[in-house]
């Protein structure tokens, strides 16, 4: 064998050897599946500071999101209908996630009715769904300096005997454990949307 | 004047046939009541009600005798925004069936008489242009179903 032949079968073989290295790497490699039913936000979004209390009638901040995921939702305790039904969906889907083995988010439900939501009346009606669903509220002004910031709507609708309800954004975000929204689920929601996308999304790299 | 008073009750008579066979053919199915949530006084009532007959048919009124009060409501979906509104009727053309379910038309059953909780008996009348349906059945746990 000439030094020529010699010199073109090492070239081949390393060329071969690192063309195999770098399919075999990518291979490895996560790959990244978009979500099916959720939106992300083209840049995740800073959460404004904010200081609310939890169904504990602890303070609730910004910091408390840090290090896990959260997934946001606003309603109030008042709401017979799409508020415990989206809460059950949120729980199910959760269940659904612990059972195959995913992490799980935790989940929050902002109080847009905070003069009726206190804190007790958050943890009695939370105690029907599932320990890990947190509830905040506190003043009014403060839920509005939040929800404005995050676009989130909410006005009470009174009827004519003086009674009233709320509408709201019935969206819910998801937040990163780096506090920062990362991606927004519209309604109608499906049980089986929050278990097919929060896997991709928290796995986002 | 005899003849007017035959027309009378042969015109009554009808109208009772009518009445009958209307409400019987006015079917409520998938019935699922949900007790109030702990700290609420509202429990919620979703159907699926058929209207078998030749006649369009208007809900007005419902009354559950374990609750002080019934109303139809309507939750709708708009730009993302939730929004809930009292119903003073619905209305099921002949052949048409109305579903309501979460997120949409729903019985509100506000301020039990007596404490709600799964397997508490509920009793719904739902009165309709030409007579009520009875319905009574058991509460559901919301999270499971049953």
């Amino acid at each position: 064998m000439d030094r020529a032949t010699k010199f073109l079968a090492i070239s081949f073989l390393v060329i071969a050897f690192t063309s195999g290295f770098l399919f075999l790497y990518k291979g490895l490699q996560h790959k990244f599946i978009e979500p099916e039913h959720a939106t992300i936000l083209p840049s995740a979004m800073d959460l404004p500071s904010f200081s609310l209390t939890d169904h504990n009638s602890l303070p609730f901040t910004r910091d408390e999101l840090l290090g896990s995921w959260h997934l946001v939702f606003f309603g109030f305790t008042h709401c017979p209908d799409i508020c415990p039904a989206t809460l059950s969906q949120l729980a199910i889907a959760r269940s659904q996630l612990a059972e195959k083995g995913y992490k799980t988010p935790k989940i929050l439900l902002i109080s847009v009715d905070p003069e009726r939501d206190t804190p007790d009346k958050l943890k009695n009606y939370l105690s029907y769904f599932d320990s890990s669903i947190s509830g905040l509220t506190g003043s009014p002004e403060k839920i509005f300096k939040l929800t404005k910031t995050l676009g989130i709507f909410f006005s009470k609708s009174y009827d004519q005997n003086g009674d009233y309800s709320v509408d709201h954004s019935a969206a819910i975000l998801l937040i990163g454990p780096d506090a920062k929204w990362h991606a927004l689920f519209q309604a109608p929601h499906k049980i089986e949307h929050f278990v097919t996308d929060i896997p991709r999304l928290t796995s986002k790299g | 004047m005899t003849n007017t008073r035959l027309i009378c009750i042969l015109f009554m008579i009808l109208i009772a046939s009518c009445n009958s066979n209307t409400s019987s053919s006015v079917e409520i199915t998938s019935l699922r009541v949900f007790a109030p949530l702990p700290g609420t006084n509202t429990a919620v009532a979703y159907m699926t009600i058929v209207n078998k007959t030749d006649n369009l048919i208007t809900f007005r009124k419902v009354h559950s005798p374990e609750f002080e009060h019934a109303e139809i409501h309507e939750n709708t979906l708009e730009n993302g925004i939730s929004r809930m509104r009292r119903l003073d009727k619905v209305t099921i053309s002949e052949g048409d069936t109305v579903i309501f379910n979460a997120g949409g038309m729903h019985i509100m059953l506000v301020e039990p008489r007596e404490d709600m909780v799964v397997g508490s008996h509920v009793t719904l009348q739902i009165l309709h242009d030409y007579g009520e349906l009875k319905v009574t059945t058991k509460i559901l746990n919301r999270l499971s179903g049953k």
